[in-house]
């Protein structure tokens, strides 16, 4: 690893694509994709019911994890070096979720509760707390140590999507239906009554006219100003957080032909909390500047400011990470991509 | 066991003194109480499977945990549930007191899981014992026998019981039950909940709010919820959780592994060096790049067409892509702008892997190499055109020639018909009439010649047609001058004089015309137009000659560069003369064709003249014709007479020579001879004058060198010819081979001669040698060849020295005979005999010395005769006495001291007395200290230069330098392959050593902070290094030659390695160990810490680790001031 360069926007348009593996079944499409804190590793797993994972600081495939027994889904990593947690996809088994060890792929202990399919798993990025929303229509917050449930707030919708904010102070819920994102304090959720409900002015699709879109991402911005909300449309809301109005939407990303499989969302903010990778159906992925969104009454359209290429060989961008400490990108559809900065950008 | 509400409070406080019943507070309220406890009674069913419903739950983990917790601990705190107990329900429980042993059949615990009775002998017991208290839940199986009144009416629920004195707390499942009734079981998901405070999660907060899970559930508290970012507290609290994910403004740019996972090219491995001197050798090329990597190889390409390597390299790095890569990319940041190779500055790219740099200078060259072919095309284009108008010209000319050549013929015919009627000549004709016809004649001459001789007259002219033309005119005045020497013709029509003369004739005509035009006298201008006519001439003539000078001064100048013999310059053109064809062939080459030089080449008067007379030599080109008179020889001719001429000269000389020595001499001095003039015998002196050649040849009858000339000053003294000529030391022939050539120059006097050569006079540096004795023939003469160079010959010793008697013994009476020359040892002894060997006289002779002295039979009878008058000693065995003699000089050389005496008279008879250390360093040479160098290393050469004091880094350096030189010659094994270290290795040798054994020596002075030696030796593991140990000290290895290089690896020089194991352990030690890598591979290198000394013994501290075992320490000997006195 070389020193650390600032991020700008010359080396963000610069990214190529220098890895794709292979290592999931072929055809297999990935459900999810995960950075660690780090940075250094990346975890993918799909409907192959395997869960790879990579050194992304060298560009290598280290490990692969097979949960035949369970199937995965929406493997997410913990604040501990090289443990996972991810959803059993397996109604049979409970639908617990699991976490797992990846360093001697052993389970340390499974968190039961959800009667449904998991939809949402997020782990708070300040302690060892996570949450998972299922189609059961509640929301779970569980303790790493403890198998049982530290949390359950009743949602009023099946498809509801979390998200914690960079402190750990709250986290976020989405809904679609009725395009509302609820905030809620970390320390008094259980009246399931947010702190700050907005109530977001979508816009129409042009192309089917309704406000509601299928949402599939919401994430915070590291710096906590922004939330960013994808969709499978294609169009991407970034909403302020504090005060719930739209800042801008994002256009210019083509959606992605459906698939059966849910995914983690093609959005991604950088580090710096300054611009936005989204992929799009036409194999490409699109870099939006989102850093000069303060203070806007109306929502901006943004297109993207560059475009990033890729092929058949390195796959859509169905699902896409940002590495919070290296400029890595990392892209999945049916195989797993690695995007760096050209080398010489950095000259 | 039943749980009954609220009656067993007080009933718990006995067995619980300590513990504060009221103390709610970790109830959320009473509400949240009575809620639970209901849910108890409602829940409970006949099956008791809600207990195993959340048994399962809990059974991994609560259970287990709080069964633990239970064993050490028992819990102690208050249970409501516990309290719940009812005094009424005392005198039930007492009743159950007798409880029947039967039931302990079946045990069961709170979950209700059946515990095999076998299954834990302690449990079993405690089962027992207050089986009376167990109250089971129900199914028919397990209904409890015995009196009615203890049956159970309904489920209860479990419920402890402590009224029973016997009952204590170290009951297994009571903290289990206390634990599991303790927690309230969550709530299924009819509202959400919050765990407010988790015991197992928050520990460092149980003190202060209890072993129970607080619970908040949705409804309960009316609190607004508040944004927690406004929140005041938060920053504070953020310091101490783990730090949150936050924007980072710089992130680190990974380097990816190559592999078959990569997308796109592979990196560069390859650098191409282009811009070099074509001299530079692709090692040297290497070497700029081996710093970076090593190198895999290194080419310089050849051009496709013509094979010659052409200035570009292809530099390929090896090792894996991404190392390779690595080096590459280092390589080409090095050198931004150029890398120096061979004092050339080379440019260097990467070549990416489709090799477009490569590809792009190729390009380039080729095209380069096109333009330059394209431009030679051209110009050989030019001059090619060049030539045939040349070609066209020459024609022309010559045609004309032709023309003007039958014109002049009728002109002359008309002249000679004018002459015979005796007109004016006109100028040009006298002589070309004579030419003219001369030249007939030699044509006929010529062309009669023409058909033999080859090349006769050759005339090639250059810049026109090349021709030969045989038969060129030659006027004979012009011929001879030229005398039959090559020369070149510079043709009048080209370089017409006529048109000079007229054109300067008119500039100076009209001026003089004017200055000397008057209106004054008609008379007068017709006298002076007749005077004028005359003096037209005559100023026309003085133009010409004027011009003339000009012209040559310029073609002169021109020509200067060339040794010309002559020029001349006559009417029908120039003529340069040259001695030499080859000059005159190399001028003709170069000058062909070419301008006079310009107005610059003449003298600014000339040049102000020249430009008066509206004259311009210059751009005038020199049309040159190259011509051999007839009669000049054929170069190839030549060579032989030019080889032969000389040689002949010799011999003729030789014969000379011979002849006057041979035959001449001698019979001049046979004739001269003394005895034929008796009557002047006596007026006649006895060394007649003998010129020196008849010296030379007097001395000299076999054969000799030839003699040098001697020059002889007026008063007689000859001089030296050559001063600086002697550089040769003048030995006795016998002793010249003890000296090597080098050794010359230790004589500063070079100017010595043979001692008998000298003059008298006051020359310099000379020595008076006196006293001259016989010295023999050989080595007069030999001396003569050595300094044949210079002879220094005063006549009148020659007189003296020769004598008809050749074996030329020197006169005795030598005493003006100087020897300046030889080493003082050669000369010839003077004075009186002196012995050999001085004696010196006090030391009264022994048996030894007075044997030493007889040499041979005769000094025994001299002696015999000098001890003829002393009696002899009666001694009774001579053999014996003599013998004793001698050892009594042995005993006292070898002496020991009165403590080595034994008073038996032999130690053997004593029996074994340990003699101390001390002691032994007085006559074993080993045991000496330390810091007295021993000197049982023998030096062979004394002489021998220990080298200056060399720039270590440099020498390291340049040592790095060959060895990469002798491995990348390309072996594929290693056998080339140098331990660069044994280049620093300083001369050390080991010897018998002080401390212990052996030990190493320094051969020569060290400084401090210098690398010795390394410690070379078999590389182990660590375990094979411990198995080793143990084997050596069973087979009886006491020293220990393992020394460690880090963790894993040992070095083990015991039976196989370097000297350096011989280096012994001193407490103040001289040397260190490093542990350096060369190479990548790490080495052991022992390094001075002091300056050391010749012959000063090596060591260093061994660093062994202190042993606890104090009998297994080892003694230091090293006997040095700080000695800490073990090993370990």
């Amino acid at each position: 690893m070389t020193s650390r360069k600032p991020i700008t926007s010359d080396i963000l348009r610069a990214f190529l694509p220098l890895k794709t593996f292979h290592y999931h079944d072929a055809n297999s499409p990935i459900t999810s994709l995960d950075f660690d804190d780090s940075g250094q590793f990346l975890l993918s797993c799909g409907t192959d019911e395997s869960l790879q994972l990579y050194d992304v600081s060298k560009g290598k495939h280290v490990k692969s994890v097979l949960s035949k027994k369970y199937g995965c889904h929406m493997a997410r990593f913990t604040h501990h070096e090289k443990n996972c947690l991810y959803v059993t996809t397996r109604s049979a088994e409970e639908h617990a979720i699991r976490y797992l060890s990846l360093h001697d792929k052993s389970y340390l202990r499974y968190f039961k509760g959800h009667t449904e399919f998991v939809t949402s798993l997020e782990v708070l990025p300040s302690s060892d707390t996570f949450i998972s929303c299922a189609q059961d229509k509640t929301l779970r917050l569980w303790d790493l140590r403890l198998p049982s449930c530290q949390g359950l707030m009743k949602t009023t919708n099946p498809k509801m999507l979390v998200a914690f904010d960079n402190e750990g102070l709250l986290f976020v819920v989405g809904n679609p239906e009725t395009n509302q994102l609820g905030l809620y304090d970390l320390k008094a959720y259980e009246n399931a009554k947010p702190f700050s409900l907005f109530q977001l002015a979508l816009p129409a699709n042009p192309e089917t006219g309704s406000i509601t879109y299928a949402w599939n991402k919401i994430e915070f911005t590291t710096d906590g100003l922004k939330i960013i909300v994808g969709t499978e449309e294609g169009v991407i809301f970034v909403v302020d957080a504090f005060e719930g109005h739209l800042l801008a939407v994002l256009n210019g990303t083509r959606e992605f032909s459906s698939r059966k499989y849910p995914g983690c969302g093609s959005v991604t903010t950088t580090p710096d909390a300054k611009y936005v990778y989204a992929g799009s159906g036409d194999f490409t992925i699109g870099l939006y500047d989102i850093s000069k969104l303060e203070g806007v009454k109306q929502p901006v359209d943004l297109l993207p400011v560059h475009k990033l290429a890729s092929d058949a060989s390195t796959g859509l961008a169905r699902s896409l990470v940002f590495n919070p400490r290296m400029y890595v990108l990392a892209s999945a559809d049916k195989e797993v991509s690695l995007w760096t900065p050209n080398e010489a950008v950095f000259e | 066991m039943s749980y009954r509400h609220g009656s067993g409070r007080d009933s718990l406080s006995k067995f619980f003194p300590d513990e504060d019943l009221d103390d709610e507070s970790h109830y959320a309220g009473k509400s949240h109480r009575d809620d639970e406890l209901r849910y108890n009674e409602r829940y409970a069913q006949p099956n008791g499977s809600h207990y195993a419903q959340s048994g399962s739950r809990y059974a991994t983990s609560h259970y287990s945990g709080s069964y633990e917790r239970g064993r050490q601990e028992p819990e102690r705190d208050g249970h409501e549930s516990n309290r719940s107990l009812h005094e009424s329900e005392r005198s039930r429980h007492k009743s159950e007191r007798n409880y029947n042993a039967t039931s302990a059949q079946n045990h069961y615990d709170v979950d209700g899981n059946h515990y095999a009775r076998d299954a834990s002998p302690e449990r079993a017991t405690r089962h027992q014992t207050h089986r009376k208290e167990l109250f089971v839940p129900n199914s028919a199986k397990f209904m409890p026998t015995g009196p009615k009144s203890l049956q159970p009416v309904k489920q209860p629920l479990p419920c402890l019981t402590y009224e029973y004195p016997n009952c204590t707390e170290h009951h297994h499942y009571l903290p289990v039950l206390e634990e599991r009734l303790r927690q309230p079981l969550e709530p299924t998901s009819k509202k959400g909940f919050r765990v407010a405070y988790d015991p197992l999660l928050d520990k460092a907060l149980k003190d202060k709010k209890g072993t129970r899970i607080v619970y908040r559930v949705c409804g309960e508290s009316a609190k607004p919820p508040v944004d927690p970012r406004k929140r005041e507290s938060t920053k504070h609290a953020l310091k101490y959780r783990r730090r949150p994910y936050i924007s980072l403004q710089k992130l680190h740019t990974p380097r990816f592994q190559y592999d078959e996972h990569s997308v796109g090219p592979p990196p560069p491995i390859e650098v191409i060096v282009w811009g070099f001197s074509l001299s530079t050798t692709p090692i040297q090329i290497r070497h700029q790049f081996t710093p970076f990597g090593e190198v895999k190889e290194c080419e310089i390409l050849a051009h496709p067409r013509t094979a010659a390597p052409m200035n570009i390299c292809r530099v390929r790095f090896a090792g894996s892509i991404d190392k390779a890569a690595n080096a590459a990319r280092k390589a080409c940041k090095a050198h931004p702008k150029g890398l120096l190779v061979n004092g050339q500055v080379a440019r260097i790219g990467l070549n990416d892997s489709q090799g477009r740099l490569l590809q792009a200078r190729l390009d380039k060259l080729r095209r380069e190499e096109e333009a330059q072919v394209k431009r030679d095309e051209a110009k050989q284009k030019e001059r090619q055109k060049a030539r045939e108008l040349e070609r066209q010209r020459e024609q022309e000319r010559e045609e004309r020639e032709k023309e003007r050549g039958k014109e002049r013929e009728k002109e002359r015919e008309a002249e000679r018909e004018t002459k015979r009627e005796g007109a004016p000549a006109l100028e040009l004709a006298p002589s070309f009439l004579s030419d003219i016809l001369k030249v007939e004649k030699q044509q006929e001459s010529m062309d009669a010649k023409f058909a033999k001789v080859v090349s006769n007259s050759v005339l090639t002219s250059k810049g026109r047609h090349a021709e030969i033309k045989p038969g060129v005119p030659l006027l004979d005045s012009i011929a001879a001058y030229i005398k039959g020497r090559p020369f070149i013709k510079v043709r009048r029509d080209d370089f017409p004089i006529a048109d000079f003369v007229d054109r300067y004739w008119k500039g100076i005509t009209a001026a003089d015309l004017r200055a000397t035009a008057s209106r004054e006298s008609y008379q007068r201008d017709l006298d002076r137009d007749v005077a004028h006519l005359d003096r037209y001439a005559e100023l026309k003539d003085a133009a010409r000659k004027y011009l003339k000078k000009q012209l040559s001064h310029v073609v002169k100048r021109s020509l200067a560069t060339y040794d010309w013999a002559r020029i001349m310059l006559e009417e029908d053109g120039i003529y340069v003369v040259f001695h030499d064809f080859y000059e005159a062939r190399r001028c003709y080459e170069h000058e062909d064709g070419r301008r006079i030089a310009d107005l610059d080449t003449l003298a600014p008067s000339e040049v102000n003249l020249v430009r008066a007379a509206g004259v311009r030599f210059s751009g005038y080109r020199l049309y040159m014709d190259f011509c051999l008179p007839p009669g000049f020889s054929s170069v190839r001719g030549d060579i032989v007479a030019l080889a032969t001429d000389p040689m002949l000269k010799e011999l003729g000389n030789f014969l000379k020579r011979d002849i006057r020595e041979k035959l001449i001499g001698p019979a001049v001095l046979a004739a001269l001879d003394i005895s034929n003039f008796p009557e002047h015998a006596d007026v006649l002196k006895p060394e007649p004058r003998v010129p020196a050649e008849i010296y030379g040849i007097v001395k000299m009858e076999g054969p000799t060198l030839p003699l040098l000339p001697k020059i002889k000053k007026k008063d007689g003294f000859p001089v030296r010819l050559s001063r600086h000529a002697i550089q040769k030391r003048v030995v006795p022939m016998h002793h010249v081979l003890n000296f090597d050539s080098s050794d010359e120059e230790t004589e500063l006097d070079s100017e010595k001669h043979t001692p008998a050569l000298s003059p008298k006079g006051p020359l310099k540096k000379r020595q008076r040698i006196k006293g001259y004795e016989s010295e023999e023939d050989e080595e007069m003469e030999e001396r003569e060849e050595i300094e044949e160079e210079e002879e220094v010959i005063d006549v009148e010793k020659a007189e003296r020295e020769v004598t008809p008697d050749l074996g030329s013994k020197f006169m005795s009476d030598s005493s003006d005979v100087e020897y300046h020359t030889g080493d003082q040892r050669y000369h010839p002894a003077t004075g009186g005999s002196r012995p050999v060997f001085e004696d010196d006289l006090s030391v009264p002779l022994d048996l030894d010395g007075l044997q030493d002295t007889l040499k041979d039979d005769e000094d025994l009878v001299l002696l015999k005769k000098v001890f003829s008058d002393i009696k002899p000693e009666p001694i009774a065995n001579l053999d014996y006495w003599a013998w004793r003699e001698k050892q009594r000089k042995l005993e006292a050389e070898s002496a020991l001291d009165a403590r080595f005496d034994s008073a038996a008279g032999s130690w053997r008879c004593e029996g074994y007395r340990k003699v101390p250390d001390a002691d032994k360093a007085e006559y074993l040479p080993h045991r000496r200290k330390i810091h007295q160098p021993l000197d049982t290393i023998q030096h062979e050469d004394d002489d021998s230069k220990r080298g200056g004091i060399q720039s270590s880094r440099v020498n390291r350096a340049n040592n790095r330098r060959w060895a990469a030189d002798v491995s990348s010659l390309g072996t594929e094994s290693d056998i080339l392959s140098l331990n660069a270290l044994t280049k620093r290795k300083k001369p050390v040798s080991f010897a018998r050593s002080a401390i212990h054994n052996w030990g190493l020596y320094a051969l020569e002075p060290i400084a401090a902070k210098e690398m010795i030696i390394e410690y070379v030796g078999e590389s182990l593991r660590q375990q094979v290094a411990e198995n080793r140990e143990k084997k050596y000290l069973k087979s009886g290895i006491g020293s220990s030659y393992l020394f460690r290089i880090d963790e894993n690896t040992v070095i083990d020089a015991t039976k196989k390695g370097g000297i350096a194991r011989f280096i012994n352990h001193c407490c103040v030690p001289s040397c260190t160990a490093k542990i350096i890598k060369v190479g990548g591979m790490k080495r052991i290198v022992i390094y001075a810490l002091k300056d050391i000394a010749t012959n000063e013994e090596l060591t260093y501290d061994y660093k062994f680790e202190r042993e606890t075992n104090d009998d297994e320490r080892i003694p230091c000997l090293c006997g040095a001031e700080g000695c800490k006195g073990y090993l370990n």
